[in-house]
């Protein structure tokens, strides 16, 4: 099929579906949180807050309503006193400062009531489908205890502090989908607004964080009535934290098909940049002025981690250099978006996956609409008429990183991934030291297909129907196979498994589709991140700029 | 109860894993359960129904003259006939069927994904999903068309038959211990 904007040649699964490459994703002008701010930018979203009852402590109850293409979302918020004890971010926690709904549509007195009763306890609760989204999140008690204070006090709160922490408070979880009763995906799936993955989860986080400024100010107003108000700056800085585990990792693996439609989308939008001839004016300097912006947001990208530490020091100077090789000069030749991508060949992965960020973003006109097919509505479908052969031959020509891996090692398989009986949480045991692998989740992908193609051979059935029937173990992973040709970026092709897996790469790929940043790792298994920093807030998200905040700056105008 | 769809195809999904089926066709049970709960029929109970089942049953086969499965549960069963009349087979008949409705959603759920219409016939009548026989019968399934009730919202279930479920369910859960919990998280408390 001739694509429908010239395009480069893709850049191969074999290169892109890399764990480690994965684990270098930055967000791009694709990613969600981008994709909602401009739907609200072009809907001229307005967010009223019909309810406002939060007493002097900042605790109380409070409703956010908009309209979006027909419909009208409310964010239901709690708030209330939490004992410093229980302020876990863990997803074993039982209480929290901060409790949400997404409500579809206006709620009435008594659906407040029976939330007040329900949102506080989280998964505790009993929902109904009237209820889109339910989260929760935690202060960052020193950065929110100091704006208060500061504000009050009549002065703006420290910047450095802002800088290093980056959000009021910080979400612990989102959920959607049916959890606990609230409404299936199949409600609202059909809606414009909300038709790309997870838009109502960021909306709700988008309204959790406007919520976080009010309360801010509110609490430092009940200590004076003449507190100072929050920097705009400042406050468009200001995020929603997340702490993100091991309960979102084996998402990418569960769903091969939408995996597959985020990567395909990012790379043909790539391949179609890297084809651009001759870039305009507005785009060099939109470009080169974005080149100067990254370089001050990853300056102020710090963490404690010292693998990540280490791997933002290199991108620093290499993006330096980038910086003084590239000028409107440079980019004058033709195609130089490819020239520029083959050229940062030569540096870290996290160097060139940030410039597939930056050339991506003068180029909205080209591929925003191609966000449009990030969703997936199907999951492989097996397709049983298939003979035995057929599949051999699928096997042996498409999944050859499987089939190289060598799982009589024993530390290729020495992790297996589980369901935790303390909270129904994906984990990652030590096959060999923990209790449970006979329990195992199957994200073993590679070990599958090795077993799959070993019983084949063995077994000698014409058909796929016929196969199954007998070996039914192997369903699930002859479908993902069959769908590998519709479906090329589907698979991450690396062993799972594996002693050196580290999930933390399987978080940063999926949260950087989000549109997180500011990643932050905590250990290979969980991060910390920013939600919309540097985003548009109520007051400015219809603003014609509103979309013009990737990699923001603390200190500088969006 | 009410229930989301996502809960009841989830929870039959783990439920069948408990119970010991097969990862592929602990899902084709999650989608059976699900499809049966939005069109108004109760999917849970069916689906604990047919969880009672042995899965270490084996399906056996007969070909010529024609294609039957026996005794087998039909979470096997209604998979497999789906598999075989999307392969080519004109009709496939079961014996022994143990939890009819459950066929019902299995087969239509399964069937759907392959854009297959799939009939069923129960002593030569069509199948009536509202008069489910009871106990163990034949069933013959072909390439056709059934009537069916729209898919709606809001699904119910008895409470019973929701713990039960779960009860399997919690069969695949793996107890924490201070391995798994070390580095998996933030600390006990967060008060930075």
């Amino acid at each position: 099929m001739t694509p429908a904007h010239p395009e480069t040649p893709l850049r191969p699964p074999s290169q892109v579906m890399r764990l480690a490459r994965m684990g270098a994703f930055f967000p791009t002008r694709l990613s969600f949180m981008r994709c909602l701010i401009r739907r609200l930018r072009d809907a001229q979203a307005q967010v009223t807050r019909p309810v406002w009852q939060i007493d002097a402590k900042g605790h109380g109850r409070a409703v956010y309503s908009m309209d979006l293409d027909g419909h009208t979302y409310s964010l239901v918020a709690f708030s209330q006193d939490l004992d410093p004890e229980n302020r876990t971010d863990r997803v074993i926690a039982e209480a929290w400062d901060t409790t949400y709904v997404l409500f579809d549509g206006v709620p009435t007195s008594a659906d407040l009531d029976r939330l007040a009763q329900n949102a506080p306890r989280q998964e505790a609760g009993r929902y109904v489908p009237s209820e889109l989204i339910l989260c929760r999140a935690n202060k960052s008690v020193r950065l929110f205890n100091h704006v208060v204070q500061a504000l009050a006090a009549g002065n703006q709160p420290d910047r450095q502090m802002i800088g290093d922490i980056g959000y009021l408070m910080r979400t612990t979880a989102v959920y959607g989908n049916g959890k606990f009763g609230i409404a299936d995906r199949s409600r609202i799936k059909d809606r414009p607004a909300l038709q790309a993955p997870f838009q109502a989860e960021l909306l709700s986080v988008w309204l959790v964080r406007g919520f976080t400024l009010d309360l801010v100010e509110h609490a430092a107003r009940a200590q004076n009535p003449k507190a100072a108000r929050l920097d705009p700056g400042l406050r468009r800085y200001l995020g929603i934290g997340n702490s993100t585990g091991l309960g979102m990792a084996p998402f990418l693996v569960h769903h091969p098909v939408l995996l597959n439609n985020w990567m395909m989308v990012r790379e043909t939008a790539l391949a179609r940049v890297r084809a651009v001839d001759q870039p305009d004016q507005t785009q060099v300097t939109g470009f080169l002025a974005l080149l100067d912006r990254v370089r001050a947001h990853v300056a102020q990208w710090n963490v404690a981690d010292e693998t990540q530490m280490q791997r933002i020091v290199t991108l620093r100077q290499e993006i330096d250099q980038i910086a003084t090789l590239i000028t409107a000069e440079w980019l004058s030749r033709a195609q130089p978006w490819d020239a520029l991508i083959t050229l940062s060949e030569a540096y870290s992965t996290e160097c060139q996956e940030l410039l597939v960020a930056l050339v991506l973003e003068p180029y909205g006109d080209l591929i925003d609409g191609l966000t449009d097919c990030m969703s997936a509505t199907a999951e492989p479908v097996l397709r049983p008429e298939m003979g035995c052969d057929d599949l051999i031959r699928l096997i042996t020509s498409q999944f050859d990183w499987a089939l190289a891996l060598d799982f009589n090692d024993a530390t290729a398989s020495q992790r297996f991934w589980y369901t935790s009986e303390e909270k129904l949480e994906p984990r990652l045991g030590d096959r060999y030291a923990e209790p449970g692998s006979e329990k195992e989740a199957p994200l073993d992908i590679a070990r599958q297909v090795q077993a799959l193609l070993a019983d084949l051979r063995n077994d000698g059935f014409a058909t796929v129907a016929e196969f199954l029937m007998k070996q039914p173990q192997h369903r699930q992973i002859t479908a993902r196979i069959q769908s590998a040709a519709q479906y090329p970026y589907a698979e991450i092709q690396d062993n799972l498994i594996d002693h050196s897996i580290r999930p933390i790469d399987l978080l940063r790929c999926k949260l950087s589709f989000f549109g997180a940043s500011k990643f932050d790792p905590k250990s290979d298994l969980w991060t910390r991140i920013t939600l919309f920093q540097g985003a548009p807030g109520f007051d400015n998200v219809t603003d014609p700029d509103a979309d013009d905040w990737a990699f923001p700056v603390l200190g500088a105008a969006p | 109860m009410i229930l989301s769809l996502n809960e009841i195809e989830a929870t039959v999904r783990k439920a069948a894993l408990g119970r010991g089926w097969s990862h592929g066709l602990a899902v084709e049970a999650g989608r059976g359960a699900a499809w049966l709960s939005a069109r108004g029929f109760d999917g849970v109970a069916a689906a604990c129904d047919a969880l009672m089942a042995d899965p270490a049953k084996a399906v056996r086969t007969k070909s010529a003259p024609e294609c039957v499965l026996s005794d087998a549960p039909v979470i096997a069963t209604g998979v497999a006939a789906c598999d075989l009349l999307a392969s080519g087979a004109t009709k496939v008949r079961l014996t022994g069927t143990d939890a009819p409705l459950f066929l019902y959603g299995i087969t239509q759920a399964t069937a759907e994904r392959y854009g297959l219409g799939v009939a069923i016939l129960i002593d030569g009548a069509e199948f009536d999903p509202n008069t489910p026989p009871q106990g163990p019968c034949d069933a013959i399934l072909s390439k056709g068309a059934m009537t069916s009730p729209p898919p709606g919202l809001d699904p119910t279930a008895n409470a019973a038959d929701w713990a039960h479920l779960h009860t399997l369910a919690a069969r695949t859960y793996v107890a924490a211990t201070d391995q798994s919990r070390s580095g998996a998280g933030a600390g006990t408390t967060d008060n930075d």
